[in-house]
């Protein structure tokens, strides 16, 4: 079975360029001690820039070396800032130039749609928009300037996401509040704070019925669901025992847990069991984090290959393929 | 003969703290009517649901019931979150000598049920090194602490003087969350999220920054207790090894990847699913995670817990049932 990554990213550097200029004083480019280029954000590292960020003849080339078949590309930085105009102006060229990449290499790259979530109207149309240029699915990040997932300004976007059955990558951001988690010591928002981050979007989801809300949505948790499976016992215990757990919902959380999809961003192979186990082995699909700095398209990759062989395929890749309606003859 | 079993992480309260708390908790803490039935109050923290007092948090006699039915030998209490960090140091300290002083009369009066762990004043130093010691005295095994205290992080340097007082006694310190820094940012007023999520951000939290930090490092004795079998900290064991050795950042104050850490601190067995139990126990090691039940929170369990502890393979069930605790703290 052909190896399909789902987590997977590039960026355009013009895209990131306007990031930079447009999100003062929220998102700085600086340099560090050891020669890194560096975003941060409220103070806080937020990613380190690698060159194949910007370069698909890098990517292939990784790729080619761990046996990886295509990519499902995803921009990974800051994307939501500027005006209406410049955002949308901004997002329309992120995703052309993954347009591009598709277009360029038809057998080994797909991409998700960026949307301006933040100007609901202005996501609705870039996301027909991207949809003609090719987009498989749409990304979206776990909090939107701070503000939920969940909130009614978003359920247009969620209503012409839903009515395309298309899948979407819930991926995390720095959570609100970075300054006072102290975040701007040892690179903690990589590290714990974007496992908040896409942990609450996605408990909140549940709890809120969103799930409900939207019968054809396709939510893929990133980095192996956060947290989600090592804490599906007590959400569903916080649901037996706490009215507020229960006021919109009555299906407790560990089957909403099994209707989401995950990838294998983890770097443990329990982990990867459990994910497997609490999601449901049709429901996870190999991703790589590549080419952040704690990407490892290799080492994901052994870990999903040594999984029992009818899991194996289905992480591989099978399970994406269907997912994504990606043809892999 | 079976081990006998210990709950290390299981609470009482006292109804002199709880009126203490409504008087003096406020603006932050704020005990008001509750949603969840049955229990008529709840603390709230900045408006969201935060902790709800049950009848069996006031009342030894339906705790000892309920062991007794449970078939928990002993139990080794403590308070619980917002603990006693409000009010001012005058009110700090005396919330704190009100709950040692109630645990301790408690363990004279049930001697082979009950042991307590002290809550201190973390916020003055010295007033809590003082707490800690009249504490010992009075017969405390260990120490809690919430995983951050009104937002500041264990590790800063004003907690350092507890930190050697603890270290040099050797004792046990169970680290409870409490709502974690950001919370009001994060908005978690809806569907109890500070407690299905936000408590296991905050020990996650706590004890990253710690192995980070090089926190372990520089107190040699210490044995901290990772509530609720760790937060999410065993299903994040390999993102953290692989941030600390692909990230300089995470280098900058220790030579020990996190992974040693994780086995260095101990656990309790608060989890709900045998799957997270047995992680746990793979992360931390058998002879690091100990039975622990949330009793009498609404979602504590006794029973469950224990039964997850029973149905353990036979070597791993004696340790993490009693033997670990009756080790680690001189029982």
């Amino acid at each position: 079975m052909a190896v399909i990554d789902v987590h997977t990213h590039m960026i355009s550097a013009a895209f990131l360029d306007r990031a930079i200029a447009e999100g003062r004083p929220h998102y700085l480019r600086t340099r560090t001690k050891a020669g890194l280029d560096v975003i941060t954000y409220d103070g806080a590292p937020y990613m380190t820039l690698t060159p194949p960020m910007f370069d698909y003849e890098l990517r292939l080339r990784d790729m080619d070396a761990a046996g990886v078949d295509i990519a499902v590309v995803s921009v990974s930085g800051p994307t939501y800032w500027g005006s209406p105009e410049v955002s949308a102006a901004a997002i329309r060229l992120q995703n052309d130039d993954m347009a591009a990449g598709q277009a360029a290499h038809p057998k080994r790259i797909r991409f998700l749609a960026s949307l301006p979530w933040q100007y609901p109207a202005l996501a609705v149309e870039e996301l027909k928009r991207a949809c003609d240029r090719g987009a498989v699915g749409v990304m979206v990040l776990a909090n939107i300037l701070g503000r939920h997932l969940t909130d009614a300004e978003f359920a247009p976007v969620w209503r012409e996401i839903d009515r395309r059955f298309l899948p979407v990558l819930v991926h995390p951001t720095a959570p609100p509040g970075v300054k006072e988690l102290g975040f701007e010591v040892y690179n903690l928002t990589a590290a714990i704070g974007f496992m908040v981050d896409t942990t609450a979007a996605i408990a909140r989801m549940i709890f809120d019925g969103f799930l409900d809300r939207y019968p054809h949505l396709k939510i893929i948790a990133a980095h192996a669901g956060a947290t989600l499976p090592y804490l599906a016992g007590r959400l569903d215990i916080c649901f037996d025992t706490m009215p507020a757990c229960r006021e919109k919902i009555s299906t407790p959380p560990s089957r909403y847990l099994k209707r989401l999809w995950y990838d294998t961003v983890t770097y443990q192979q329990e982990s990867l069991a459990l994910c497997l186990q609490v999601g449901g082995t049709d429901k996870v699909m190999y991703g790589s984090d590549y080419p952040h700095n704690i990407g490892d398209m290799t080492g994901i990759l052994a870990r999903v290959d040594a999984l029992p062989a009818a899991e194996r395929e289905a992480v591989r890749g099978t399970n994406a393929a269907r997912l994504f309606a990606i043809d892999v003859a | 003969m079976t081990t006998p079993s210990i709950d290390v992480h299981t609470h009482m309260l006292n109804k002199q703290w709880f009126e203490l708390l409504r008087q003096h908790g406020k603006p932050r803490y704020e005990v008001k009517r509750s949603l969840d039935y049955p229990a008529p109050e709840g603390i709230h923290l900045d408006g969201a649901p935060f902790m709800t007092p049950q009848e069996g948090h006031f009342d030894y006699e339906e705790r000892i019931k309920r062991m007794n039915e449970a078939k928990v030998d002993l139990a080794i209490v403590s308070l619980t979150c917002p603990n006693v960090y409000w009010g001012g140091e005058a009110i700090s300290l005396e919330a704190a000598k009100i709950v040692n002083d109630d645990m301790a009369r408690a363990q004279k009066q049930y001697p082979d049920r009950i042991r307590w762990i002290a809550s201190l004043p973390w916020e003055y130093p010295n007033a809590a090194i003082n707490e800690l010691k009249r504490s010992v005295a009075q017969g405390a095994v260990g120490v809690m602490v919430l995983a951050s205290i009104n937002g500041a992080s264990l590790t800063e340097e004003r907690f350092a003087p507890v930190w050697k007082a603890i270290d040099d006694l050797a004792l046990p310190v169970l680290v409870h969350p409490t709502a974690p820094p950001g919370t009001p940012h994060m908005d978690m007023r809806q569907f109890n999220l500070i407690a299905s999520i936000g408590f296991m951000f905050d020990t996650s939290l706590c004890f990253a920054r710690m192995f980070f930090d090089g926190f372990f490092d520089r107190y040699p004795n210490m044995k901290l207790i990772a509530s609720h079998a760790g937060g999410t900290l065993p299903y994040l064991a390999g993102r953290l090894e692989i941030c600390f050795q692909n990230m300089v950042a995470c280098r900058t104050k220790t030579q020990r990847p996190p992974s040693e850490y994780l086995r260095h601190i101990y656990y309790d067995s608060v989890t709900f699913t045998p799957e997270a139990l047995a992680m746990a126990i793979k992360v931390g090691g058998a002879e690091h995670v100990l039975y622990g039940s949330d009793y009498p929170h609404n979602i504590g369990d006794m029973k469950g817990c224990l039964a997850r502890v029973d149905a353990l393979p036979d070597a791993q069930r004696k340790a993490v049932r009693g033997e670990n605790a009756k080790r680690i703290f001189k029982i």
